[in-house]
């Protein structure tokens, strides 16, 4: 098993459910208590004594992440699992690859696979256990006479607004948006909802609102104009309007629909956290079509996000893409299976090409808000990066600039990012032919 | 493009003042973007958002790209990486501190020394957690200057916060320099180096070659501070020499009263010296032996001192000390040891008694600071048979030091604070047998967990690695005492951690 599969100790951090267990299990993560350690490409196992008598069991399924543990502990995965991947992760020996995998950690596997194609069966019987079509199309019919009327309604507070002035509007209190954006809600419209309230939010402090509050207004519009003309939409600029209004597809829709196999390359990913809701973007690329897809997972209210995929490496997998016209969604419709052999990252373009690209990504879904590019030769500064011809794009003001100054020197490198209506948000950059990850 | 500037500003003021005030312009000739005005006529308003959404859509879609200068490059690396492993656990110790966050400092402190000594730099992708790390820890500044390598330089530059780079590299680099094969940094560089680098570089210079640091510290005698001349008086201490009593003996007629301090100070440790001769003839008036068979000894106290005795150190006296009490004890530090043997004609042992038993305290005194000065084992061994004095310990050679510290901490079983400053006294790092031993009389204490926690510091800089087994077994019987537990195993860890280092840069 090559060694770059194994995962760093932050990423082991970024499971653990606190901070104490995190500092418990440091304590556990040395060979001392460790007993019948092992691991393959997709398990790991061991026993840890603890102070009872009979040394607790620790399965961990590398690949969802998943954990057993036989401690009675309700914390989630528990110490002496974040111990065992600690221990994995130093690769000083302790846990040693095995061709043979343990009893008990075997049987768990094997009750974990029985589930999962259970599921998986009962998910593929669902649509005929699907009570009434009926009920489901009046539903459907329901919502869509709740989205229209907020539609209707948000168009009226459009106009209103523009006869008024955005002055005014300027001088409204946060509540006064945060109205609408209530309203927005009410109508089933939460992803435009989410985006009144934030450019509401930015409109008393920016230098340049007036400029990004009529951009905004512009959006909004072509969101109303475009709802009400959805008849005409094809099916890929419906997805991209639905993903915009925040009218989620569903997964199994999503599955059932249009799949990829290929091997993907992991480009780079992201992640947000506004305190509410954690964000993960996962840029793939794969290497038969070329086409770059996101993949995007979420975490609420405690729940922890899925254990990032190393940037550089390869997947064999299955991607069900969402509907949409450019800069598309994914889903791994099947377990990836991580390839021996990392990945190469593709040759680049200056900024000029980038931008043209991006161009055209909008010119399909003006709802996008990032476009993925990969740049050759650019050189990162202080507050922007330069390509070879002199053209120069600023970074995003979350960028990690300081990795990036640290890691290329100022020098000419490949970087793939996000490239935004004016910022480059670097998330990856070539290093000696090695793709590294920020 | 100007018309659709011109256009959008347009729209810009319209929609600033609203629709109900200022009319909208109409759409430019936008060529072969082909869109066309509406045919039928829109509401003001509509216009207005019409015109919005198609100059957001022109803003992002054909916003032409800035041009700038490309920034200046980092030069190329001179040293080469940490080897793999060491890496590891550089990242380990930076982000996820075994042993406590209280132990993080002198386990970077360890790496980082350890990776300069190896000739070898941090990983660029580290740097920034390094420099975030050593900003805020101000001991780890000029060890991690030393491996931060071109690329940490030249990012330093970069940062206000990091600034202190620049000066802590160029100490630094003439230290490293000052060590490999004794290359001696040019006076004049030295010179404008800031104070706590001179001091340090002197400091590195002065072990491998004294003469060559007394040197320097003449060369700008004349134009240093009173603080940086008693400063550099004060590293000549490692190496001390007769070579040195010239400039200590000019420095006795210093402006400054602490550089004459530092400079008697000093002398009390050259018992050759011509102060020393000068101390002995103002000791020989004053000891002689009494009783019949002339098995006692009197040291009667001097008179008002003459000018160079003043000028040897017999001045004012400390706050609520006799002067004259305080004149013995500066003349029996300054004296060499051979006039007590001259006057008593006995073994240092039988000296100290009888000074003992008459109660000699300011004698006593004396002849402590002397030991210390001198590290005189046979004198030191004397003064420790009649009581315990920790700061008498170093003088002892390494392995009676540790026996004698073993022995004490024997007789003051359970005294939690005494103990601790026993351990305190054997400077680190301690041997095999020692660190052993002490890791057994702790377990055996009925408060082992206090003895813990009053002797951690020390065990973290002292504990030879061959003590770790015996600390693990101890591990396994602490029970339910959960803080004796943590207090082990952050120790355990720390030691295994700094071993694995050492072991990484092999």
């Amino acid at each position: 098993m090559p060694v770059m599969t194994r995962w760093t100790a932050a990423q082991v951090a970024g499971l653990a459910p606190d901070a104490a267990s995190l500092t418990a299990a440091r304590r556990l993560a040395r060979p001392g208590p460790w007993s019948d350690t092992g691991s393959t490409d997709t398990l790991l196992w061991g026993k840890c004594q603890g102070s009872g008598k009979t040394p607790y069991q620790v399965s961990i399924d590398l690949t969802a992440p998943a954990f057993r543990c036989s401690c009675p502990s309700r914390k989630f995965p528990c110490k002496h699992g974040l111990a065992l991947l600690l221990l994995w992760v130093d690769g000083s020996g302790s846990v040693a690859d095995a061709a043979e995998v343990a009893g008990f950690a075997q049987e768990w596997a094997a009750e974990r696979s029985a589930r999962a194609e259970a599921r998986a069966a009962g998910e593929a019987a669902r649509p005929t256990r699907t009570p009434d079509p009926a009920a489901a199309a009046r539903r459907l019919e329901e919502r869509l006479t709740l989205m229209d009327g907020g539609m209707d309604d948000f168009a009226r507070w459009l106009t209103d607004l523009v006869r008024s002035g955005t002055a005014s509007a300027r001088q409204q209190s946060y509540a006064w948006w945060d109205g609408t954006a209530a309203r927005l809600v009410d109508a089933q419209l939460p992803g435009l909802a989410d985006d009144v309230r934030s450019v509401g939010g930015a409109v008393g402090g920016r230098p340049d609102w007036a400029e990004r509050l009529l951009v905004a207004l512009g959006r909004w519009w072509t969101a109303t104009r475009a709802w009400a003309a959805r008849e005409s939409l094809d099916e890929h600029q419906m997805g991209d309007l639905r993903a915009y209004l925040g009218w989620s597809t569903s997964t199994e829709s999503v599955r059932r629909g249009d799949a990829v196999t290929d091997r993907w390359l992991v480009l780079g990913a992201h992640r947000t956290d506004d305190g509410r809701l954690q964000q993960q973007r996962t840029w793939l690329r794969g290497a038969a079509t070329g086409e770059t897809v996101q993949v995007l997972d979420f975490a609420a209210g405690g729940q922890v996000l899925p254990v990032a995929r190393v940037v550089g490496s390869s997947l064999d997998a299955t991607l069900a893409r969402y509907p949409g016209a450019a800069v598309r969604r994914a889903l791994f419709a099947d377990e990836p299976v991580v390839a021996d052999e990392p990945g190469r990252m593709p040759s680049g373009s200056s900024l000029e090409s980038a931008r043209t690209v991006a161009a055209r990504a909008w010119g399909l879904n003006p709802w996008a808000r990032r476009v993925p590019v990969v740049l050759d030769d650019v050189r990162v500064g202080l507050d922007r990066v330069v390509d070879a011809e002199g053209a120069s794009v600023a970074l995003a003001e979350d960028a990690d600039v300081w990795s990036l100054l640290a890691l290329t020197g100022g020098g000419p490198t490949r970087v793939f990012g996000e490239l935004e209506e004016s910022r480059l948000r670097p998330l990856t950059v070539v290093l000696d032919g090695e793709v590294v990850g920020l | 493009m100007t018309d659709v500037d011109t256009w959008w500003r347009e729209v810009g003021n319209a929609a600033l003042v609203g629709t109900a005030r200022r009319p909208v312009p109409p759409l430019p000739d936008l060529g072969a973007a082909g869109v066309r005005p509406r045919e039928v006529a829109t509401p003001r308003e509509q216009a207005l958002l019409d015109a919005a959404a198609l100059g957001g859509a022109a803003l992002r879609a054909g916003r032409r790209l800035d041009h700038a200068e490309p920034p200046e490059e980092a030069p190329a690396e001179r040293r080469p990486e940490a080897p793999r492993r060491a890496v590891q656990l550089l990242e380990l110790v930076m982000t996820q501190p075994p042993a406590g966050a209280q132990q993080r400092a002198s386990l970077l402190n360890h790496w980082l020394r350890a990776a300069d000594d190896a000739g070898c730099r941090v990983p660029h992708a580290l740097l920034p957690t390094l420099l975030g790390l050593a900003t805020g820890t101000r001991e780890l500044r000029r060890p991690a200057a030393a491996v931060l390598g071109e690329r940490g330089r030249w990012l330093a530059v970069l940062r206000e916060e990091w600034q202190w780079v620049a000066d802590a590299a160029a100490g630094a680099e003439a230290r490293t320099a000052s060590r490999v094969a004794g290359a001696l940094p040019p006076t004049d560089e030295w010179a404008r180096l800031p104070s706590t680098d001179r001091v340090a570089v002197l400091s590195v210079v002065r072990a491998h070659d004294p003469a060559a640091a007394r040197a320097l510290v003449v060369a700008t005698w004349q134009s240093d501070s009173a603080r940086d001349r008693r400063a550099h008086l004060d590293t000549l201490r490692v190496g001390l020499g007769p070579d040195d009593e010239p400039l200590l003996e000019r420095a006795l007629d210093d402006r400054s009263g602490t550089v004459r301090e530092v400079a008697a100070e000093l002398l009390d440790a050259l018992p050759g010296s011509a102060r020393a001769a000068r101390m002995a003839e103002r000791l020989r008036p004053l000891v002689r032996r009494t009783g019949l068979l002339g098995r006692g000894l009197d040291v009667i106290l001097p008179d008002e001192p003459d000018p160079a005795a003043v000028r040897d150190g017999l001045g004012k006296p400390p706050p609520r000390r006799s002067a004259r009490g305080w004149w013995l004890e500066q003349i029996c530090a300054g004296a060499p040891f051979e006039v007590w043997s001259e006057v008593t004609g006995a073994e240092p042992s039988t000296t100290v008694k009888r000074l003992w038993d008459a109660q000699q305290q300011d004698a006593l005194g004396g002849i402590r600071r002397a030991v210390r000065a001198r590290r005189d084992p046979r004198w030191a061994a004397a003064l420790l048979q009649q009581a315990w004095d920790m700061t008498l310990v170093p003088a002892l050679p390494r392995a009676s030091r540790e026996r004698v510290a073993l022995m004490r901490v024997d007789a003051t079983t359970d005294r939690v604070h005494e103990v601790a400053a026993v351990v305190a006294s054997v400077d680190p790092p301690w041997s095999a047998d020692f660190s052993i031993a002490l890791v057994s009389r702790l377990r055996a204490s009925k408060v082992g967990s206090a003895m813990v926690v009053a002797t951690m510091p020390h065990l973290v800089a002292g504990l030879h690695p061959a003590a770790l087994d015996a600390l693990e077994r101890w591990i396994e019987s602490t029970g339910a005492d959960q803080t004796l537990t943590n207090n082990l195993r952050n120790l355990l860890q720390f030691h295994s951690v700094k071993r694995s280092i050492t072991e990484a840069f092999r």
